[in-house]
C-alpha cells in the first residue's frame, strides 16, 4: 500500500506535512515528497523546534491546482509524527487511492452529505440567489480582464 | 500580507474527534480586524463538525503559483475557528462573503461551472455555504519558503488592516 502512496505523492512537487504542537494546534510545513520510502510508508523531515511539535496523529496532503485555479488534484496519507535522532519521522497508517472515478464520487458523496445535512435540521434545500452569483461572476471577469 | 492576500489557497487543518488532523486546501478572506473568512458547502461539512467540537485549526499559506508574488514566502496562522450554524445560499447577503466569493471568481473563472444548468444539477449544494471565522492566536513567517530553517513570530496586530 505504501508503494501506491509513493506513487501518488510522485506526481507533486511538494506536500504538506501537519501535526499538532503542545498546545494541542494544528502545525504544518512543506515537505519533498521524494523522501517519502515507498517500502516502510515513512517520511523523514524536520520540523523547526519554534513549532513545538509533538509526537501523535499527522497527515501529509499533496494537491496541486494551475495558474487558473483548476485541474485540482489532492491525495492525503494518514499517520502519526514521531521523533527520530533529533529529527523526525511520519509514519503512514492509511492511505486510500483516489478512484478512477473520483470526481463522479466526489459529487455523489457530497450529494449526500447535504441532505443529511438539511435533513438533521429539518430544513428544505435554501432558495439561491442566482442573481448575485451571476453579479459576483460578472464584477470577477471584469478584475480580470482590467 | 502579499502572501496572504495573493496566493489562492492555503492548507486549513482542523482535528478530528479522535486528534487527528485533516487538511484541505481552501480560498480564505483576511478581513479587517484581523480575522480570516473561509466557507464550506453543507456537501463537504466535516471541517465545520470538526470544528464546533475543537475550535483550534491552522492555515498554511505554502503555495504561490498563480498568486504572481515575485519572492514568495510562506505563512503559518494557528487560531480558534467558529463555524456558523446558517447556511447562507445568498452571496449578496454578507458583504465579506461577498468579497471572498468575487475574489474566488477572479482566480477560479472556471468555477462558473457550478452556476450553469448542468453544474446546478451535479453540484446543486455548491452555493449553500457555512461561514467559518478563524481568530489567529499565533502566525509564522518563512521569507524563502525553507521550512527546515527556523520561522519568524509575526505580530497578530500586523494582520489587522484597521485601528
Amino acid at each position: 500500500v505504501w508503494a501506491e502512496a509513493a506513487k501518488w505523492l510522485g506526481r507533486f512537487d511538494e506536500a504538506v506535512l501537519t501535526g499538532v504542537d503542545a498546545n494541542g494546534y494544528p502545525v504544518s510545513i512543506r515537505v519533498n515528497p521524494r523522501a517519502y520510502d515507498a517500502t516502510t510508508g515513512t517520511l523523514a523531515t524536520t520540523f523547526p523546534a519554534a513549532l513545538h511539535v509533538i509526537e501523535g496523529p499527522a497527515n501529509v496532503l499533496a494537491h496541486s491546482h494551475d495558474e487558473k485555479m483548476w485541474h485540482l488534484n489532492m491525495i492525503q496519507i494518514k499517520g502519526r509524527l514521531e521523533s527520530s535522532d533529533g529529527g523526525w519521522v511520519f509514519q503512514s497508517t492509511n492511505f486510500d487511492a483516489p478512484a478512477k472515478l473520483a470526481f463522479v464520487q466526489f459529487l455523489r458523496n457530497n450529494s449526500t452529505a447535504a441532505q443529511k445535512y438539511l435533513d438533521k435540521r429539518g430544513l428544505q434545500r435554501p432558495p439561491i440567489n442566482w442573481s448575485a452569483v451571476k453579479e459576483v461572476q460578472r464584477r470577477g471577469a471584469a478584475q480580470r480582464s482590467g | 500580507m502579499d502572501v496572504i492576500d495573493n496566493y489562492f489557497t492555503c492548507e486549513f487543518t482542523t482535528l478530528s474527534r479522535d486528534g487527528s488532523p485533516v487538511t484541505w486546501p481552501v480560498t480564505p478572506r483576511l478581513l479587517e480586524d484581523g480575522r480570516f473568512l473561509l466557507t464550506t458547502s453543507i456537501g463537504l461539512p466535516q471541517k465545520a463538525f470538526n470544528i464546533r467540537r475543537n475550535p483550534k485549526v491552522s492555515m498554511l499559506f505554502s503555495e504561490p503559483i498563480g498568486s504572481g508574488v515575485a519572492e514568495p514566502g510562506a505563512v503559518l496562522i494557528q487560531g480558534d475557528a467558529t463555524a456558523e450554524d446558517r447556511i447562507v445560499s445568498d452571496v449578496s447577503s454578507d458583504k465579506e462573503f461577498a468579497a471572498l466569493a468575487e475574489t474566488l471568481a477572479v482566480r477560479q473563472p472556471a468555477g462558473a461551472m457550478w452556476s450553469s444548468w448542468l453544474g446546478k444539477r451535479m453540484w446543486w449544494s455548491y452555493y449553500m455555504r457555512i461561514l467559518i471565522y478563524v481568530t489567529p492566536r499565533q502566525a509564522w513567517f518563512w521569507p524563502t519558503r525553507d521550512f527546515a530553517s527556523a520561522p519568524e513570530e509575526l505580530e497578530l496586530s500586523g494582520l489587522r488592516r484597521v485601528g
